[in-house]
Parts: C-alpha cells; structure tokens; sequence
C-alpha cells in the first residue's frame, strides 16, 4: 500500500528497546525518532515482560507530535509487550484502555508468580489489600520474593486477554528447530479469535523465500492472518556492535553461577569466569544487523512474495486506539471519611491547624493566604493530594516519628497548619511566591523526611492502608554509567580481567567518557590500539543504558483504582517491598503524584536530642517552637562553629559561612542552596558574596528581571529562579520552562539543549538583552538543570539547619549525644563530634556496663553539669541485641559487679565480652583493660564449658538460662580474686590506641601526642600553629586521616582532613601531587603533609606539595607493635 | 556481477570461463567479526549455473566486489 506520496506506508509491531535489559540496543526514544525519520505509519514498542519503557517512547513521540496522532502524517505509536507462555513469547498490542489495563495486569501478575490473574479480581482468595482470609500479607510477610522472570500460562493470558491484540512471532517458535504447525497456534486462537496475528519476520538469512512461504503456510492452517514485522532490536545498523557485547554480558550473566564444571548450562566455550566476550559467544549472535527500522520501501521488497503482509500491518495499527495519555490518574479517596467532601473535609482540618498553630488568633496575612491557597486547590482538585500527604504525616505523628515536608506545595499556609511543614509563612512570606501554578497545572509537589531509623513503619503503614494494589513504590532505573559500561564493554571484548581491573583503578570519580583514553593509557593501554577504540566508542553508547529497575529513595505512587491498572506492579528486591516499574519522570509525564518519603538522619538526631533536653529537666520542644532568630545562634554559625549542624557541617558550608555571615532565617536558606554545584558550576557565588559585602552594585537589565532575583541580589541562586528567568527574560511559557528544566536534568541530547540554547538567547536579545547575559543565563540553567536546588526545598532544610544549630548553642551535650545515638550520618565521625562537644567544654564520660545504654545518654554530674556518656554502640563488634540486653539487665537487677556475672544476666557470649573489655567498658568492674581481656576470655573457656559457644557472636547470643546453669558465681568470685600476674598493665600510649581501636575514639589522649617528639624532630608543627601561620608560608603538618573528598565540582582536586591533638586542618591536594604520592600515602592512617598556608578570610587551608606516610609499615614488624599502630579512621568521599 | 545492486548475481569468470547463473539462493548476509577489527560483511549466494555447477559466493558490502568462496561437488 502506498501513501499519496508514493512511499509504502509500513507499521513496524515487533520492536524491543534497551528496556529489555541487555537485549534491546537503542532507547525507546532512538526507535521513536527513527521510525518517525523513516515515514512509518506506525511503531509499537514491544519489550519483554515489561512497560518499563513506554513512558520514554510516549514522551519523544509527543515531543514530536505535541497535537497527538490526529495531525495528518503523524506516526501512531503503538503501547504493547512480549510476555513468555508457557516457554514462548507472544506479542501483545493494547487496543484501547481496557486491554492496556489488561496488559499490565498480567504482566504484574506474572511477577507475583503465586497469586494467579488479576483480572476483575484479586489473586485467589486475596482482598483487595492482597491479604488472604486470615489478614495475612503474604508479600510482606514471606517475601515476594525479587525473582525477576514474569511466568505466566496461557490461563493467565486467557484472563487479560480483554482488549488485546496478538502476535505470534512464528520466527522464534522456528528457531532452534522442531516443526512449528498451524494446531500450535490454536490456543491462542480460541483466546484471541479474530485478534490473532501471525508474525512473518525475515532477516536475510539464506533462506528468506522459503522461511516466507514456511511461514505464510502455518498461518493459512491455523487460520490466522499473516502480518509483516521486523523483529527490531536497535533503532540502527551501527548498533549491532553494542548488541552484541549486549548479547556477551548477558550470556555471561546468565553464567555467574557456573563453577566451571563440564556440562555447564551455559554454552561450550564457557570459561567458567562470570563473564563472556563476544568472540565466544559468536556462534550465538545473529548472523547479522540486520534486526534494525529499515525504510519501509525495503521492507516491501522483502515481503512481496507474501502479498498483503505489508497492509495488514496498517490494519492491526488501526485496530490500537490507545495512548498512554488515556491513563487518568486519580488521587486515592480512602483518606476523606466517609460521607465527607473532600474539599470541606480539607477546609475543616486545614483551620483546625491554624487554630492550633496560632493560639492567639490567626494572622490576617495567613488567613487570607489559607482562603487563597484553599479555592486553588479546590479548583484543580488536588484535595486528596494533600490529604494524602496529611494522613501519612498524621501517622507519623501518632508514632511519635518526626517528619518535615519540603517542596513547592509544603511551603504554604495550608502545609504549616496541617503540620506538614514547620516554616512559619507569618514569619518567611518571601518564599509563599510560588505554590502551585494554576496556568502550568503543575503537580504539587511534596516531599516527606522521616527520622531514618522509623522511615520502613511509614511506608509500611502506607501498604497497609491503601493496599499492595494501590500503593507502590517508584523505580529507581539503575544505569550504566561510565564504570560499569567500561567493565562489561571491555570484557566483552576480551580484554583480560587484569586489564579490565587496571583499567577500573585508574578511573576517577568524577570522569567523563571523554577521560576514557587518558586512563586506557595510564593503565598501560594503547588509546589508539583498535580494541580501545572499539571501546570507547562502546562505552560512550553504553553510558545511560539502563541495567535494572530498583526503588527510588522513597517515592511512593499511591491510587484510588487499583495501581496495577496503570502500569505493572513487581517485587522490590527488599522484603515487604513492592514498587512499579516506571521511575519518577515517567510518573511526571503522565501526571502521576507520588509522595517522597524519605529517610533523614537528622530528624532523629533532633528527635532524639529534643527528648534528652527534656528528660534533663529542659522545656518541651518541637521543630515549630525551638525560639525562632536566636541572634546567639546565627553569631555562632558566622563562626563557622557548626561541627554537627544539618548540612552546613561540610568543608566547603563551613568556609562560606564566615564569609556570607548568616543572620536571619532567609540567610540560611541561600547558605543551604549556594554551596551546591548548580551555583559553583554557574559562578554564581562570588557574585553574589560581592554583592553582599557592597563591593558591587547590583544592577538588573529590567523590572521584571529585577522581580525574579531581587531577594538573591541579582544573582539566581535557586532553580525556581533559573525557570522564571526563561519566562520573564526569554518569553518561554511556564510550560516550556518546566520542559527545559527536565530536558537539562534528563537524557541529555545535544539536540534538544542546543534547540533550547538557540530560543532562550533569542528570546533574550529580542527582548533587548545582550547576548553576553544572555549566554550567561543559559549557562546558569544548564548548570541549574542537573543540581539546581529548589529554594523550596532549601527552605524546609534551612529550619532543621536552625533547629540543629540552636541545640548545639544551648544545649550542647544532648546535642552531641543525640548526634552519636543517631549515627551513622552527617559529614562527622563519633571522634570529631566528641572532640568538638569538648571543646565547648562539654564533659564526655566513658562507655561502661554500669552506666551506659545502647545510644549515648546524657547524665546529670553535680548540680548543674550535664555530661555525654557514650554508648555501648561504640564498641566496635558489639551488637545492637547484646548491647540493649546490657542495658535491661542493669535496669532491672541493679549494676554489675563481676564479668562473669555480666555475661550471665545479659545473657552476652564471650565474644561479647571481649569486645567490651577492650573497650574499656567494663572498668566499673575494676579490671584493668588487659585483666578485663583475660577474664573475658576465660569467661565460657574451661573444662566442662560449653565449647560450641566459641565463635557465637552478639544477635545469637545464648539464653541466660543455659549460663544460669553452668555457672556458679561463688566459684567464680574466687578465681576472679587471683589475677594472672604476668599480664603487664598497657602504656598510656597503647591505652589510647586500643580506644581508637575499639571505639573509634579515645577521651584520654590524641594518637598523635605520643608521637609529637619525633614529629617535632621531623619539623612537623602543631595543627593550631599551622593555622596561625601567615599566607605562603611553609608549613609541615601531620595528622590522622579524617576524611578524603574529590568534589565532582572540584576538577580532581581531593580534599583531605587531618587532625592532630590540637586540632584539624583541611589539606587541598592538587591532582598532580596525589597521583605522585604513592599509594601508601594516599591510603596511610597517618600522614605528613608538607605544603603552604592558603588564607581566604578567617578560613585557612594548607596546600599540600608533597605527601608521605608518618608510618612507613615496616615488612617485619616488631612484637608489639600493632598496639602502637594507629588505625585507619578516614571516612571517604571519593 | 548483478543488476540491481543488491540483487542476486547474473553470471561471474573464474578464469577464461564465463558461467551463466540459473539459479541463485540468497542472501545470506554475514556482519561479524568487528571486534577483530574491520567488520566482516558479505552477502553470500548459493548458485546453479546453465551447466549445472553449483557454487558458493560472496558479495563484500565495503565495495560491492565479488568472490568465490566454494565449489559444491
């Protein structure tokens, strides 16, 4: 059939993207683009088992035709999928609404594995919640368990067969020989009836003709009609190369589990190694490139031995109506109480909050905001958005759990009352510009931080009520990035394990595809041998493939239907955890809300410490009533005093806030999103801090300019910002500004950014602006596109910065504890953060059986001091079971007096113990630290003992009772009385040592005071004199290694912190000087660091020139020498 | 040589003999090999000459020259 303009008019039905992972070799966009490049009349997207992709190909073919497929000449893109019955693959295309629906039932249901089909129904004997008769979760509770193959039987299929089309792709029934006959297809014939296809695919493989006529002949006996397609892998020919290393990983995946025995599954030349190469595995590949969108005219030469094929084509397109923006998403309704409008039910508790938030009346200025932002939402229906977001916040509430909302819906009037956000609009209006913008009908947007230990009980709660068929979590789309698409590409291409090793090593963090030949060399490698050529073009084609689907951080999809409806819902590889197969842009492009729930580990920390400072007899406390603009609290953060405080704890926070001296509430929202790579990349700090000072003037090329970025003197700092720019300077639409914000945050195609470079510096100089800002404010929304933070999200964090940094001002030791009790989190380890709480004159009391819990406490001393004591979770090898086992027992029979009586009444095996003593934990027992190791040790080690307890660790500690027995404390007493003489007491030195060791940190001494004397002999000085010396000068310094940090933003400059018993030092390390370090060094515990004094402002950095080990590790080290060794401490970043 | 140029071959010279083609079966296009190098594709065709001869050839896609990889017995 041809079109009026004489081209064949084709339907391409049978096409995989690189969402079936490892087999399809183009993006679904790549498919769309191309086919649309090549005429087709239509393409459908047919990947394995999965919609994963859909979203993609459904959003490139609106980009392309924004009206939809009504507009003469456009492409109708087809929503379809493979699934596997019973062993081979049908293609199924989704004819409308229903049969999509169906499509994704099944495929859910194929992953579910037990449950049966899901169509107008539940799996057998299952609720709508997916619970059986008894109220059972089997999902949660036995594990749906992450086995990612979709099985299904042609009764499943038999079920959603609803709306669907079929294809049975005869090529594949045929390959791998055994006759394929027209009885096989009967099944699915009585299933589909006259929506059955047989697939005529052909790829110029010898035989062509007589595969056509094999093919034509099977459909004829079965009755069903024959429709040409092309069995499409990649958009391309080129991509065969990427197919097949492709074809290489998976065979060596599929591999992993081979032992390298004879009859392995996988094929003849498997080497046994988890991985194969392309040579290998040649005899499996296809013969050729075939598999790609050729133009349709070729595709009719191919077919004319099988006449009508090539329509019929058209007319299964014809017979799919559907589009995915046919989906209507709907807010779940279970949070309204019955019989209640949504809307007035919203009213209701929205100034139920206000009441409460506002005591004395509520303001005019919020009142009339709650009016305004009340009739918005009504009018775009968003009510059970936000009641959704109320109720899961109200749940935390109830469980005492803290959270906070961030998000441009959080920070609104509504938000505050309903106690989703804390940030008072009375008293930050500023921010209140921006809610949800009726013209963009954009989607509210809120995210929820939960306490990180007690994030699981919120989205539990959220399964339970809303039920695994209408609550999920989103898809993380894990990808291939530069790492992973260099090892798989390089051995597939049979590069040794060696090489791909060496060639792993020598990438940096922050590389680009374009380092690759700079590291091949460094690696030893010829750049411009064929093999790596080869390979890097691979890898550049690679970078961006997704691998698998995980789960977002925290996105949860909730739905008033059933979710499953919309799109396939698959086990999390986590227990108890479901999530569906779309990640959060695909939700976006749809319009589908999700609430972010995410896990912060500051809200504990502030949980906690608010507990403690009441516990210790202070006031009652809560995010929203901490004082508000403690003028104390903003000296101490100019100060850059901020070792602990919510996001401005870093290096590069701590040497801006002297700088930007915050000191009001506003302050700390631009300090939250100024030290970010959006503005470091944009240049836009200096700017702005110049601006501040008054040492230049701010100037805006216009009023409406000056409108958007007065409050950031001139500067954008915020991506709202960067947005409104494209609006006011460049005439975008909002709509177009929000698809410019995705389209520099997502798949970058230079395409697309060059297209949107061209219209924002047009827009810009048509409305009379140089080209020179224009340039200026391009390259600030790209930088802003990919890190850009949101001042709505830098306003929620800017309060728990506040709030941290008021309880260190006034209440530092439960700060600090809280701090320890909440670990691990924050830029800090237990060391620093006990360091720092002593400086400010704290007093930290030792971990000890008698006194402390399993999470640091905080203990009154004398009458008004109140002290840190350290908690058992300190003890490196103690666990969390043991440890609160300690703290029970004492609580309920008093304090311990023996190590044998320790052991019986918590019920702590003796490796337990051990780790106890050494800790120096049992010292309230009177035992010296070796003493206490000793009668550890012998605790359980004697005759007649239970010798299978040897090895126990903490969790599987035995019952007390079965010590109870076997332990006879008078006798113990006795042996305890004699101590062994010949264990000689440890030196003050090793004592110290032994606490970093065991606890990480030591409240008797610094490691490196008992090293000063030969550091001094060295010409190493002191950490505090270093940083008194003057710019440029010469300075050697020594230190434990804290931190090590390569700032994606820093062009491979690390960033180390040591530390010395007189304080810490941030050491910049250029990349020439790390690379000429040796390896040694730059792993060593302990370095020397010779460099000069850097001053900016009140910050100090010393510029290393050369670094060495303080350590040289000796080949033969002598007895005792570990107990002088210090430990590795640093924690890295890089 | 053939006519269209993608299309099966006509008749080929091996030597000072010119052979006639009946019949020809193809093709069987071949693309491997990449990873060694240049890429190795050809378009293969069995075919049956006037005489009766069955040969096996080949087209190189690079530049459309044809060879002649086998003689069927």
């Amino acid at each position: 059939m041809k079109s009026t303009d004489g081209r064949v008019r084709y339907a391409e039905l049978h096409s995989i993207s690189n969402f079936s992972f490892l087999e399809g070799a183009s993006r679904p966009e790549e498919l769309v683009e191309r086919a649309v490049e090549l005429g087709y009349a239509a393409l459908a997207i047919t990947d394995r088992s999965t919609l994963a992709g859909v979203v993609r190909a459904h959003g490139a073919w609106k980009s392309l035709f924004p009206e939809g497929e009504m507009r003469a000449g456009a492409m109708k893109l087809v929503i379809g999928s493979q699934v596997e019955i019973d062993g081979r693959w049908i293609v199924l295309w989704a004819m409308d609404k229903s049969g999509y629906s169906n499509l994704s039932r099944l495929l859910t249901a194929g992953f579910m594995q037990r449950g049966g089909h899901l169509a107008g129904g539940h799996p057998a004997g299952r609720d709508a919640n997916g619970r059986d008769a008894n109220g059972r979760d089997e999902w949660a509770a036995e594990g749906w368990h992450a086995d990612r193959a979709c099985r299904l039987t042609i009764d499943d299929l038999a079920a959603h067969a609803g709306g669907l089309l079929a294809g049975v792709p005869l090529a594949e029934w045929c390959h791998g020989g055994g006759a394929v006959t027209g009885r096989q297809l009967a099944p699915f014939r009585e299933i589909f009836g006259d929506r059955l296809y047989a697939l005529a695919e052909v790829a110029l493989e010898g035989d062509d003709a007589s595969r056509l006529a094999t093919f034509g002949k099977i459909a004829r006996e079965a009755r069903v009609p024959v429709v040409a397609a092309g069995d499409v892998r990649y958009h391309a020919r080129s991509r065969m190369p990427l197919f097949d290393v492709l074809a290489a990983t998976r065979h060596g995946g599929r591999n992993s589990g081979c032992t390298g025995i004879p009859g392995c599954a996988g094929i003849s030349s498997c080497t046994g190694i988890p991985s194969c190469t392309v040579e290998q595995i040649r005899g499996e590949l296809l013969a050729n490139g075939e598999r790609h969108l050729h133009e349709p005219e070729r595709i009719a030469e191919r077919f004319a031995s099988l006449p009508g094929a090539i329509e019929r084509s058209l007319e299964v397109a014809d017979r799919c109506t559907f589009t995915l923006d046919e989906l209507r998403y709907e807010y779940p309704e279970s949070v309204v109480p019955q019989g209640r409008k949504p809307a007035e039910y919203l009213a209701e508790m929205v100034w139920k909050g206000a009441r409460k938030r506002y005591p004395e009346g509520v303001p005019g200025k919020v009142a009339t905001l709650i009016d305004h932002e009340l009739s918005l939402v009504e009018e775009l229906a968003y009510e059970a958005y936000f009641l959704t977001v109320f109720d899961i916040v109200r749940f935390a509430r109830r469980r005492g759990i803290l959270c906070q909302g961030r998000g441009s819906a959080a920070n609104s009037a509504i938000c505050y009352c309903l106690g989703i956000t804390s940030v008072d609009p009375a008293r930050m209006d500023v921010l209140f510009e921006r809610f949800i913008s009726r013209e963009r009908r954009e989607a509210p947007d809120i995210d929820i931080d939960f306490e990180h230990e007690r994030r699981e009980e919120v989205l539990q709660y959220l399964y339970d009520t809303h039920g695994r068929f209408r609550a999920a979590m989103t898809a993380e789309v894990i990808s291939y990035r530069l790492r992973s698409a260099v090892r798989d590409v390089a051995k597939a291409l049979g590069f040794t394990l060696d090489r791909v090793g060496r060639i792993a090593d020598a990438l940096d963090a922050g590389d680009t595809v374009e380092q690759l030949p700079v590291r091949l060399a460094e690696a030893g490698l010829d750049p411009a041998s064929g093999d790596c050529v080869r390979l890097v073009a691979l890898v550049r084609e690679l970078i961006g493939f997704p691998r698998h689907l995980g789960q977002h951080v925290g996105g949860m999809v909730m739905t008033r239907g059933e979710l499953c409806d919309l799109v396939p819902i698959r086990p999390a590889a986590m227990e108890g955890r479901t999530i569906i197969e779309w990640n959060k842009d695909d939700l976006d492009e749809l319009g589908i809300l999700k609430v972010d729930c995410l896990a912060l580990g500051m809200l504990t920390a502030i949980r906690k410490a608010f507990e403690m400072v009441e516990k210790a007899g202070g006031p009652r406390l809560s995010l929203a009533t901490v004082p508000a603009e403690d003028p104390e609290v903003y000296e101490m953060v100019s100060r850059a005093d901020t070792v602990g405080v919510f996001q401005i704890e870093s290096r590069a926070q701590m040497s801006m806030l002297p700088r930007l001296r915050p000191a009001c509430f506003y302050d700390l929202v631009i300090e939250v999103a100024i030290v970010r790579p959006g503005p470091i990349q944009g240049d836009m700090v200096h700017p702005y801090l110049r601006r501040r000072n008054g040492e230049e003037p701010v100037r805006y090329p216009s009023d409406a300019i000056r409108g958007v970025l007065e409050k950031t003197l001139g500067v954008p700092l915020f991506q709202e910002q960067a947005m409104r720019l494209a609006v006011v300077a460049a005439g975008f639409t909002p709509g177009e500004a929000d698809q410019l914000r995705r389209a520099m945050g997502a798949w970058r195609r230079p395409g697309v950014i060059d297209e949107f470079h061209r219209r924002l510096v047009d827009g810009m100089l048509s409305r009379g602006l140089s080209r020179e800002f224009a340039e200026a404010v391009f390259g600030q929304i790209r930088g802003f596109g990919e890190y850009g933070f949101p001042e709505s999200h830098a306003a929620s964090f800017a309060l728990l910065v506040y709030v941290s940094a008021w309880l260190k001002r006034h209440h530092p030791a439960a700060f600090t504890a809280a701090l320890l009790a909440s670990q691990p989190m924050g830029f800090y380890a237990p060391a620093q953060l006990v360091r720092d709480a002593r400086s400010h004159g704290v007093k930290v009391l030792p971990v000890d059986v008698n006194a402390s819990d399993w999470n640091a406490t905080v203990e009154r001393v004398g009458s008004q001091e109140i002290a840190i004591r350290l908690g058992l979770e300190q003890v490196h090898g103690l666990g969390e079971a043991a440890g609160r086992r300690i703290e029970e027992a004492r609580r309920q029979g008093g304090p311990f007096r023996l190590v044998h009586e320790l052991a019986r009444r918590a019920g702590i095996g003796r490796e337990s113990l051990v780790h106890l003593a050494r800790a120096g934990a049992v010292s309230s027992l009177g035992l010296e630290r070796r003493r206490a190791v000793w009668e550890a040790m012998r605790c359980l080690d004697r005759p007649g003992s239970q010798p299978l307890l040897e090895g126990l660790d903490d969790d599987d500690d035995l019952d007390s009772n079965d010590l109870d027995d076997d332990i006879d404390e008078d006798r113990l007493d006795g042996e305890q009385a004699a101590p062994p003489s010949i264990l000689p007491g440890m030196t003050r030195q090793e004592q110290v040592i032994a606490d970093y060791r065991s606890i990480g940190l030591s409240l008797e001494a610094h490691p490196i005071h008992f090293e000063r004397e030969r550091l001094t002999a060295a010409g190493v000085v002191k950490v505090a004199a270093a940083m008194r010396a003057p710019e440029g000068r010469r300075v050697k310094v020594a230190g434990i290694v804290l931190t090590r940090q390569r700032p994606a933003t820093a062009k491979g400059t690390i960033f180390l912190t040591i530390e010395d018993e007189t304080g810490a030092a941030n050491v910049v390390v250029r990349p020439a000087v790390w690379h000429a370090a040796d390896h040694a060094a730059r792993r060593a515990a302990v370095l020397v660091v010779h460099g000069r004094i850097q001053r900016r402002g009140e910050v100090v950095h010393v510029v290393a020139q050369k670094l060495e080990t303080a350590h040289p590790e000796p080949a033969h080290p002598e007895p005792g020498a570990t107990a002088r060794q210090i430990p590795r401490m640093s924690r890295d970043f890089c | 040589m053939s006519i269209v140029p993608d299309g099966p071959p006509l008749r080929f010279r091996l030597g000072p003999e010119s052979h006639r083609i009946v019949n020809a079966h193809g093709p069987e296009r071949i693309e491997t090999a990449w990873w060694r190098g240049e890429c190795v594709r050809r378009d293969y065709y069995v075919v049956e000459t006037e005489t009766g001869s069955r040969w096996w050839l080949f087209r190189r896609l690079r530049d459309g020259a044809w060879f002649l990889h086998g003689q069927f017995a």
